[in-house]
């Protein structure tokens, strides 16, 4: 036990000390906020930029496509065209991505899932057009409800049934 | 009655709290991992939620007191608000295996919210039927949890459940020493109306307007409703309301937690040009 409150009062030391990045060397795995997404150079864009990554917003209603939240749906439904490859998959795949203060969008992330969240294989044709669907999107925008000088960390869930987009849920 | 109104209102947000609230540390042993866990969980949640180190704090609580489920539940939420959702079950999973009673709402909502029915019924069937738990309630308190059960049931073909589910638990909630809840009769009335029963539907609106007058949503499925009857003036009146209500017009509002029966503002705009009556929508 004596132990456990030594640790206790070390993580309340360092904790209350520090406010920014300055905690520990077993910190640095920990990201400013857990929906930012760090820098991949083998799928990202080296061009772009995120405008300061220590103040990335995570807000749901952040963002809109050419003036509505809700366009984002119908941008996804009407672009999506079902091939005999998706059938064997049905469950979610989300994509989570970043947009800077310019409105600009990369780092795309994809994770697909089974009706309980946990990890499900899925074709990955079904994968890339959902990916290319979502890359191809114009029109993002900062909503009048946040500063928009923020960058914005957004993702899209798709609930796929036999294949099909059922619904495109943020 | 005003009194009685806000004496409701007091309770209800109380039992919320007490409901989503960590608890007091003091009911675990002095120096155990579980006392420790919960006094560094509540210093976590004086930070934002997804920071470094609200995250750094819960780890630190689950490393030392892993029995403590309030850690792992609390650690799971902004995964779920950031679309990292099977890292939040992950958490929320180790939650409700220790706690079920008190997390298994938690994760019924977070299916509910996604569309995932079958998951959302399977754990709240075990909520009240194999816990036997009297009720329980959404995150924010707009709901019980009946309510997210029977449409859950309406999206899995089993109307008629849904229907006595939710028509029972309204006509019960005095005898568990509960509450109608803000948007009880607009679920008993959206049900009404998925299975055609349009005069029950139509009751249950006007309870629930007759309960809040300034909700948006039941305006616009009167509206569909009287369209059905071909009363088109009516319909159109109605629309013309819900759309008032969605500008603010005297406190009016719309509320989102209804998932497959959320009513936008566009889509009663759709609805409206349909009629073509000549209203400028502006």
């Amino acid at each position: 036990m004596k132990i456990y409150r030594a640790v206790y009062c070390f993580i309340l030391l360092i904790t209350g000390c520090s406010r920014t990045s300055d905690y520990s060397d077993s910190d640095n795995n920990y990201l400013n906020d857990i929906g930012g997404i760090l820098y991949d150079h083998q799928t990202d864009n080296r061009e772009f930029q995120l405008c300061d990554s220590t103040k990335v917003t995570t807000s749901r209603s952040a963002l809109t496509l050419n003036g509505s939240s809700n366009n984002v749906s119908t941008a996804c439904l009407d672009v999506f065209e079902f091939v005999e490859s998706f059938e064997s998959f049905s469950g979610f795949i989300t994509i989570r991505f970043m947009v800077n203060c310019h409105n600009e969008a990369d780092r795309f992330r994809i994770s697909t899932m089974d009706w309980d969240f946990s990890l499900k294989e899925c074709p990955a044709e079904l994968k890339n057009h959902l990916l290319e669907i979502v890359k191809s999107l114009k029109g993002w925008e900062h909503s009048s409800r946040v500063n928009p000088n923020l960058d914005v960390a957004k993702f899209i869930n798709f609930k796929i049934i036999n294949g099909r987009l059922e619904n495109v849920l943020q | 009655m005003y009194c009685n109104k806000c004496l409701h209102c007091v309770l209800f947000i109380f039992y919320v709290n007490v409901s989503f609230s960590q608890g007091n540390c003091l009911f675990y042993p002095e120096d155990s991992g579980e006392r420790l866990a919960c006094e560094l969980s509540y210093r976590a949640i004086s930070y934002k939620q997804g920071s470094r180190t609200s995250q750094v704090l819960f780890d630190a609580a689950i490393k030392l007191g892993p029995e403590y489920a309030y850690a792992y539940y609390e650690k799971s939420v902004p995964f779920f608000k950031r679309g990292l959702f099977n890292e939040g079950i992950q958490l929320l999973n180790k939650a409700v295996a220790l706690e079920p009673e008190n997390y298994l709402c938690y994760r019924a909502y977070w299916f509910f919210s996604q569309r995932s029915y079958e998951q959302c019924a399977n754990d709240l069937e075990l909520y009240y039927n194999t816990l036997g738990m009297p009720t329980g309630s959404t995150p924010g308190g707009d709901m019980e949890m009946r309510m997210l059960l029977g449409m859950s049931y309406a999206r899995l073909h089993k109307l008629s459940e849904a229907i006595e589910l939710v028509s029972s638990a309204i006509n019960n909630y005095e005898e568990m020493n509960y509450f109608i809840g803000p948007y009880d009769y607009h679920v008993m009335g959206l049900l009404y109306f998925e299975n055609n029963e349009f005069n029950k539907a139509k009751k249950a609106f006007y309870s629930q307007i007759e309960m809040n007058p300034n909700f948006a949503d039941s305006y616009y499925y009167m509206a569909l409703i009287a369209k059905s009857e071909t009363n088109f003036q009516l319909a159109s009146d109605f629309l013309r309301t819900s759309l008032d209500k969605f500008e603010g017009a005297n406190g009016g509002f719309s509320f989102n937690g209804f998932i497959d029966w959320n009513v936008y503002r566009e889509l009663v705009e759709k609805e409206f040009m349909t009629f073509d009556v000549g209203i400028d929508l502006d």
